[in-house]
């Protein structure tokens, strides 16, 4: 049974900011925290990152990448995390929503410049 | 980055706020990060430092404690079949340890669960092993369904009113004689009897005169010895019996050699001849069996109807043929013989249907009661199993979008829901095997075939019955919420906003299920007490308090002279009255509520004998001492009650009732009138007095004719009136310090004279309404059980919808929703079902209370009761709102609306 992206909408800004984060390829959880809010406004302390490492892996949106490793000896082994196909269409999916969002609000004169397309 | 120092011990402490599962997958990783962090914080001085260990270390303890209320890992199921075919077949062995390890994850969910099944399915088994031992099991004798029972009834033309009254022997006799359907009949009379001789214990038993066909007819066989013979034609000395299995081991130790030993029964020597086995109990309660001896010249009359009959049909023969020959014998008796068969004949009863006929109306309700029980146990189950549903919606709806056939997950509910059920019918079979021990022996529970009540094969089948039947229910449900609505909307809310009111109909409409069955129990039980409070308020016509009573039966060879039966009652009657506290002593041949000797005919001085359709000259006599209506405070209307004088040699009197009055003597004077009884063919006596009516013969019965007649002027053919009686001993103290001193003051009279049936007059009277007390008792426990279910489960209902609606309550507080509509809108959402059940229930229980057993000074249809009732369970209702309405008013818009 495969689902659409679009049901899992809208997501939570902690969420689609690890989606982000990992859409340019596997990063470990160290470099996903920010202790301060960073561009997309989130900030995300260390406990709250791994509740939603752990949920999005449960939900299938991103996994454990094993070909990726820091070097040295088993207990310096990191895990590092990528986005899923599926986590990559519901990046896209959230995207879309929000430029959509945004041009709402451009219509609305709430927000400044040019329309998506 | 190697040699990285380890994470400090203060942040390992801190990560016990994140459950087990969660620590073990990311515990270490995430202390690494904080290490790593730490060390690049350290850069920029002290107070980041201290900034970043607050900020994390609160962080860390909410997100833990968020992470035990709301896991987010989906747990991992067992790898999904992707054979849907073989789906049915496989991985029900992953599925039992999966679904066992999600239970103990969940332990006071699971026991809470399991205890409300076990209350339901116990309740059920207990109920049903009772109907099971006395309803449906057949009887203990060979082809028992063969056996019949033979009676009489008299219909009003006959001057009698007796549905079921037993036979006379001439009655018999002409029945065997002339039937061609019975293959056998055998016929007994129950008495009590003496055992024991000079130097034994004397013992009071239940003993049967019986024809030996009696047991051709059951086909019983003896444990030891031999049954009674067509030889055995002797009731008296010499003559000889069968003991039971319980007297043979009391009595004589089990000892083999007894056969052809003798016991002295009634004072005299009687030849054993035979043990019957232990299971044997026929008639019931019956101890020692003596041959019933039928002279076929001399039968006695056609009148005197104390003989029991039972017979086995010839094979081939049905009841109905049999039941036709019948009608057309008793056309013939009625031609022979009009003067006595003129409205009183024979019929037949199948002898099981005979056992056990009074209690089966009462099994009924009863039954009925636990299924209802339990109907609501597994609506209340059903919904907390619906609400745990809801919290695990997204794990559920996250399966299927992992590729979790939908059959699958029902099928994870159903093993579930089978496990609760399973471990509710164990628990439940063991609360039944409890309460019918108890039972068994519990005092005043008057059952018939008591001993058969056992938790057989048939009692378990049924738990397991149960059990299934509460898994498939249990299972059902969450099922169609599983499988209803597109796993993308469950998937897209969040469960803490808003969720549809339309996933939480089912709820609702089994809080109305289990409202409309609790006011059902309720009301009938209300009914049943208000019933039984009444019958036991009302007034008698006389006291029971301070009163003792003991019965004596004077053996016929020493007391065979009347005189010297008066003699003893004198002298018992003198010592008693002195004994310390003793206010008064005396004796009747019956006490009321206790036992009568029946109803007697009479005959009033100077007037016709009665016609067709007049009532007939019968009553209840009772014979009394004199002290016997004022030591039971009777009320005097008029004339006098008996005195000292009134012996044997004296002017013979009477004193009647008001009812007789009424009765008998309607716009006449009775005082001074002169009647005489039956029996007692030329000796009239006058009417000296009227007692204020009394109800003898039950509480819930109104009071009936009465008379009484001293008992010095019994004459002596009236043999066991005269014998046997109930002394009556009234104290100013307690009566109850009384039995010793009663005991010996008839010992010092005569060492061979058992003492029986010793007790209270109050307790006595507490026993003859220990049925209905029983069934009252059981029938509120189990409405109380069924009320408070309900009453949670308008509480479960309610909390959650308040859970749920938390952010759409804050929005409203900060919107400025004023309190009081607050208020209203919660009571409303958790009423609204509840309003509904309870006009459902009180009109079903207003059209099932006809099936109620019969009650007394109340209607079934009381409209106070129902109203009550239905305002009680509301009130309860109301009351189990209002916490979780307290709670949706404390929610600070704030909290509400913050994301966690």
């Amino acid at each position: 049974m495969s689902l659409d992206p679009r049901d899992l909408l809208p997501l939570p800004p902690h969420d689609f900011h690890v989606l982000l984060a990992l859409a340019d390829g596997p990063r470990h959880a160290y470099g996903l925290a920010t202790t301060e809010p960073g561009e997309d406004g989130v900030r995300l302390e260390l406990g709250s990152l791994y509740r939603i490492l752990a949920r999005l892996t449960s939900s299938g949106l991103i996994a454990e990448d094993r070909n990726t490793t820091t070097e040295g000896g088993p207990e310096a082994r990191r895990r590092y995390y990528r986005l899923t196909s599926f986590g990559r269409r519901v990046a896209e999916a959230e995207s879309a929503r929000l430029q959509a969002v945004l041009r709402l609000a451009r219509q609305r004169r709430l927000a400044t410049g040019k329309g998506g397309s | 980055m190697n040699g990285r120092a380890s994470p400090p011990r203060v942040l390992t402490w801190l990560l016990r706020a994140f459950p087990r599962r969660f620590r073990d997958a990311y515990a270490a990783d995430l202390a690494a990060d904080f290490t790593d962090r730490l060390a690049v914080v350290h850069s920029s001085g002290r107070r980041a430092v201290v900034a970043f260990w607050t900020r994390t270390a609160a962080n860390v303890i909410a997100a833990g404690l968020a992470e035990r209320r709301h896991s987010s890992f989906v747990p991992e199921l067992p790898a999904p079949s992707r054979h849907h075919r073989s789906v049915l077949m496989i991985g029900w062995t992953q599925d039992l340890p999966y679904a066992w390890r999600r239970l103990r994850r969940e332990p006071g969910y699971a026991l809470f669960v399991v205890l409300t099944l076990a209350l339901g399915i116990g309740a059920n088994v207990a109920v049903f092993s009772v109907v099971n031992g006395v309803l449906l099991k057949p009887l203990p004798y060979p082809e028992s369904n063969r056996l019949v029972a033979v009676w009489g009834r008299f219909l009003p033309e006959s001057g009698f009113d007796f549905p079921q009254f037993p036979l006379s022997i001439p009655e018999f006799v002409d029945y065997r004689n002339e039937n061609r359907t019975f293959a056998s009949l055998g016929a007994w009379e129950t008495n009590t009897v003496t055992i024991g001789g000079r130097g034994e214990e004397p013992e009071r038993v239940s003993g049967a005169a019986i024809t030996p066909s009696l047991f051709a007819v059951l086909r019983a066989t003896p444990e030891l010895g031999r049954l009674f013979g067509e030889a055995d034609r002797l009731d008296g000395p010499a003559g000889a019996v069968i003991l039971s299995h319980a007297v043979w081991q009391r009595r004589f130790g089990g000892r083999k050699d007894i056969i052809g030993q003798s016991l002295v029964m009634n004072g005299t020597q009687r030849t054993i001849v035979g043990v019957m086995p232990e299971a044997f109990a026929f008639p019931p309660d019956v101890r020692i069996w003596a041959p019933l001896v039928i002279d076929p010249a001399n039968l006695g009359s056609r009148q005197s109807h104390g003989t029991d009959v039972i017979g086995r049909l010839t094979d081939g023969v049905t009841f109905e043929t049999a039941q036709r020959e019948m009608d057309v014998l008793m056309r013939g008796w009625r031609e022979r013989l009009p003067a006595i068969h003129t409205g009183h004949f024979l019929y037949l009863a199948p002898l099981l249907d005979d056992t056990v006929g009074t209690v089966r109306p009462i099994l009924r309700v009863l039954l009925a009661a636990t299924a209802f029980l339990l109907l609501i146990v597994c609506a209340n189950v059903a919904s907390l199993i619906l609400a745990r549903a809801e919290r695990r919606a997204r794990e559920l709806a996250i399966r299927t979008a992992l590729g979790s056939g939908r059959w699958r997950l029902v099928r994870l509910a159903a093993v579930e829901s089978g496990i609760l059920a399973a471990a509710g019918g164990l628990v439940g079979a063991a609360f039944a095997a409890v309460a019918v021990s108890w039972l068994r022996q519990a005092e005043g529970v008057d059952l018939p075939r008591m001993s058969e009540i056992a938790l057989d094969g048939r009692v378990w089948l049924f738990a397991a019955a149960l059990s299934a039947v509460a898994a498939c229910v249990l299972s059902m449900l969450p099922a169609i919420r599983t499988t209803a609505g597109g796993v993308a909307s469950l998937l897209r809310t969040d469960t803490r906003t808003i969720v549809g009111g339309g996933r939480l109909w089912i709820r609702r409409s089994l809080v109305g299920l289990e409202v409309a069955l609790a006011v059902i129990l309720l009301a009938g039980a209300a009914l049943m007490v208000q019933s039984f409070v009444r019958m036991m308020r009302v007034d008698p016509g006389f006291r029971t308090d301070h009163v003792l009573l003991a019965t004596v039966s004077l053996p016929s060879p020493a007391y065979s002279d009347k005189a010297r039966a008066d003699a003893f009652f004198d002298e018992a009657i003198r010592r008693l009255s002195v004994l310390p506290g003793v206010t008064r002593a005396t004796l009747s041949s019956n006490i009321p509520l206790v036992g009568d000797v029946g109803v007697w005919d009479f005959q009033i001085e100077g007037r016709q004998k009665p016609g067709p359709g007049q009532p007939a000259w019968n009553a209840a006599p009772a014979f009394v001492r004199a002290g016997f209506f004022e030591a039971i405070r009777m009320r005097l209307v008029r004339g006098r009650f008996f005195t000292a004088e009134d012996t044997a040699g004296r002017q013979p009197v009477v004193v009647i009732s008001e009812a007789f009055a009424r009765k008998f003597f309607a716009g006449e004077d009775p005082i001074g009138r002169r009647m005489r009884v039956a029996d007692d063919r030329d000796q009239y006596s006058t009417i000296v007095g009227i007692a204020g009516d009394i109800r003898d013969k039950a509480l819930g019965i109104d009071p009936r004719p009465i008379y009484f007649l001293p008992h010095a002027q019994t004459s002596a053919t009236m043999d066991f009136v005269m014998r046997q009686v109930t002394l009556v001993v009234q104290t100013d103290g307690d009566p109850a310090a009384l039995p010793g001193s009663v005991r010996s003051v008839i010992r010092e009279l005569d060492p061979m004279l058992p003492v029986y049936s010793t007790r209270t007059f109050d307790e006595a009277v507490a026993s003859s309404v220990a049925q209905p007390r029983f069934t009252t008792l059981l029938l509120t426990v189990f409405a109380g059980f069924g009320l408070a279910l309900g009453v949670l489960g308008v509480y479960g209902v309610l909390a959650f919808t308040v859970a749920q609606r938390t952010p759409e309550i804050g929005i409203r507080r900060a919107l400025g929703a004023p309190a009081a509509r607050l208020v209203r809108l919660m009571l409303v959402q958790g009423l609204a079902p509840v309003v509904t059940g309870i006009a459902a229930g009180t009109l079903i229980a207003l059209w099932a209370s006809r099936l109620l057993p019969e009650l007394f000074g109340i209607e079934p249809t009381d409209a106070t009761t129902y109203i009550v009732v239905a305002a009680g369970v509301l009130a309860a209702a109301t009351i189990a709102s209002l916490a979780p309405t307290r709670r949706a008013l404390r929610v600070s818009p704030l909290i509400a609306l913050k994301d966690v």
